[in-house]
């Protein structure tokens, strides 16, 4: 457990060491403002309502994609431009559990870049933070920190046979913003599309925060366990994803190609 | 002249040869329209074809210009460092500010052409005719607005440059300009206070004179400000960025961060 913790520790500290206070601000603060404040003026425009409280939700799990993608699916690719992948891959130690651990303080930092989100709306968008349950509200937000992790490991384990992750990553945050329903509503897609809706992270994290601010909350626990299910399932094909492209990357001799 | 535009020319044509070797050439000239295209084609597909063209299509087309200019530039000035020719580039016999204004260059050329992309794909995607009604006026401020998105890109390439903090940088300039600028609604949603800063920002001007120029409004009095506001702040820009970079070139010799990882 300690070494776990070692790793998570020493892994966030090298993502953010270099990172002043100023920037670090930017990051943390000013990014998720900005992104959420984009959006939620968009569709108060758009959709010409005054409450525009279920889109301050949908955003604010959104801000937990960019952790998702951008970092944790990042970890590999980081070792690689660092010259260390391949001494971490040719480590006897289980890369997985090892990626996994690297991933917790991140992941805890998609909780709270999810609680910022909401902070913002409360604070300029008159979001009613105090009329819905905190306890569920948490719930559901710790339902998306691990729809995250499962999400950043299985694009995540991609890096070892894809030169240039950035597309592939810059196109998967899109999907999450547009397969999600956190900007416009899933019922809008083409139905040949809406599937995707239904396999993509965060979607029922948002539609169960969505329902805190109605009445009717008897499809709550339904939908976490729904979201749990989901990000369970994206560990699972992220480890089998790791074993394959970890095979092929030895196979191809690709892993330290950039 | 001749020596300078050689010198541009050159630096454009190498950065747009590495930039089509690179598979992140495809997302930000095709996969970002494409999906930034939907996404604010859903969002506006229920509202009047007048707010879909303005805001659907023309805010799909300048986000697209803004991410392919200020994402490009951006990591450009990383690579190169990653690369280690940043330090070598800086060096060179010839000036570092026009060797710059080639790669930016370059990737406005491509940013150009992912906005036109995308600009016909939402209208065609949600069926929505393109009828620009003033075409000659539409063309001339698409034209200067590639210039003042080329100067502002100058500013930020070189601010990067001295920067190592350009990776974390570059990713918090796209919302700053799509929430200011207007260009998925109108700025007048936005508080008194922040619009102050939207018309400090030429990408305003030029997004306000592109939808008045599709609607045909060139003969109005709001089309000369704003045309006036568009070529005063592009001024401001080339010459904040020739000063910016004599300062740059001082500091990043004092600090040495140029090589800095």
């Amino acid at each position: 457990m300690g070494r776990i913790f070692r790793q998570a520790f020493l892994s966030y500290k090298a993502m953010y060491s270099y990172v002043n206070p100023t920037v670090f601000f930017l990051m943390m603060i000013l990014n998720p403002t900005l992104q959420l404040a984009f959006f939620a003026f968009m569709v108060k425009f758009a959709y010409g309502s005054k409450d525009i409280s279920p889109w301050i939700i949908g955003n604010a799990f959104l801000l937990a994609s960019s952790n998702a993608i951008f970092i944790i699916g990042t970890l590999a690719v980081d070792e690689r431009r660092a010259g260390t992948l391949m001494v971490v891959m040719g480590s006897p130690v289980n890369k997985f559990r090892l990626f996994i651990s690297r991933s917790m303080f991140h992941i805890i930092d998609i909780g709270i870049r999810v609680v910022i989100g909401f902070m913002i709306g409360t604070l300029f968008f008159d979001f009613p933070i105090s009329e819905i349950s905190i306890f569920k509200l948490f719930l559901s937000i710790g339902s998306s920190m691990l729809s995250g992790l499962g999400f950043g490991l299985l694009i995540g384990s991609f890096a070892l046979i894809i030169t240039d992750m950035n597309m592939f990553l810059n196109t998967m945050e899109q999907v999450l913003i547009l397969f999600t329903g956190a900007v416009f509503s899933v019922s809008k897609l083409p139905t040949e599309l809406r599937w995707i809706s239904e396999i993509v992270p965060l979607r029922r994290s948002i539609e169960a925060s969505r329902l805190l601010l109605g009445i009717d909350q008897s499809n709550f626990y339904h939908l976490i366990g729904d979201e749990i299910l989901i990000s369970m399932i994206m560990m699972i094909l992220g480890y089998i994803a790791f074993e394959i492209c970890s095979y092929l990357a030895r196979k191809n001799a690709s892993i330290d190609l950039y | 002249m001749k020596t300078i535009f050689r010198i541009v020319y050159s630096s454009m044509k190498i950065q747009m040869k590495q930039t089509f070797a690179r598979e992140m050439f495809r997302y930000i000239v095709i996969i970002f329209p494409l999906f930034t295209g939907l996404l604010m084609g859903f969002v506006y597909m229920d509202k009047s074809t007048a707010d879909f063209v303005s805001y659907a299509m023309v805010g799909t087309a300048t986000m697209t210009m803004w991410s392919s200019i200020a994402f490009s530039s951006a990591s450009d000035v990383q690579r190169e460092r990653f690369m280690g020719a940043l330090a070598q580039i800086f060096n060179t016999p010839e000036k570092f500010y026009y060797i710059m204004l080639g790669k930016v260059l370059g990737n406005t050329l491509l940013g150009a052409v992912s906005m036109v992309i995308s600009f016909i794909f939402v209208g065609a995607v949600f069926k929505v005719p393109i009828n620009i009604v003033n075409v000659p006026a539409f063309l001339a401020v698409f034209f200067i607005s590639v210039v003042s998105y080329m100067m502002i890109a100058m500013m930020l390439s070189g601010v990067l440059a001295v920067s190592r903090q350009a990776r974390t940088l570059m990713n918090s300039m796209d919302y700053i300009i799509f929430l200011l600028t207007g260009s998925a609604f109108p700025i007048t949603v936005l508080p008194i206070y922040l619009r102050f800063f939207s018309y400090a920002l030429s990408p305003t001007y030029a997004i306000k004179l592109l939808r008045l120029a599709i609607t045909g409004s060139v003969n109005t009095s709001a089309f000369h400000l704003y045309f006036v506001g568009l070529i005063m702040t592009t001024v401001l820009y080339f010459v904040a960025s020739l000063g910016l970079y004599r300062i740059i070139e001082l500091r990043a010799r004092v600090n040495a961060t140029l090589e800095v990882i």
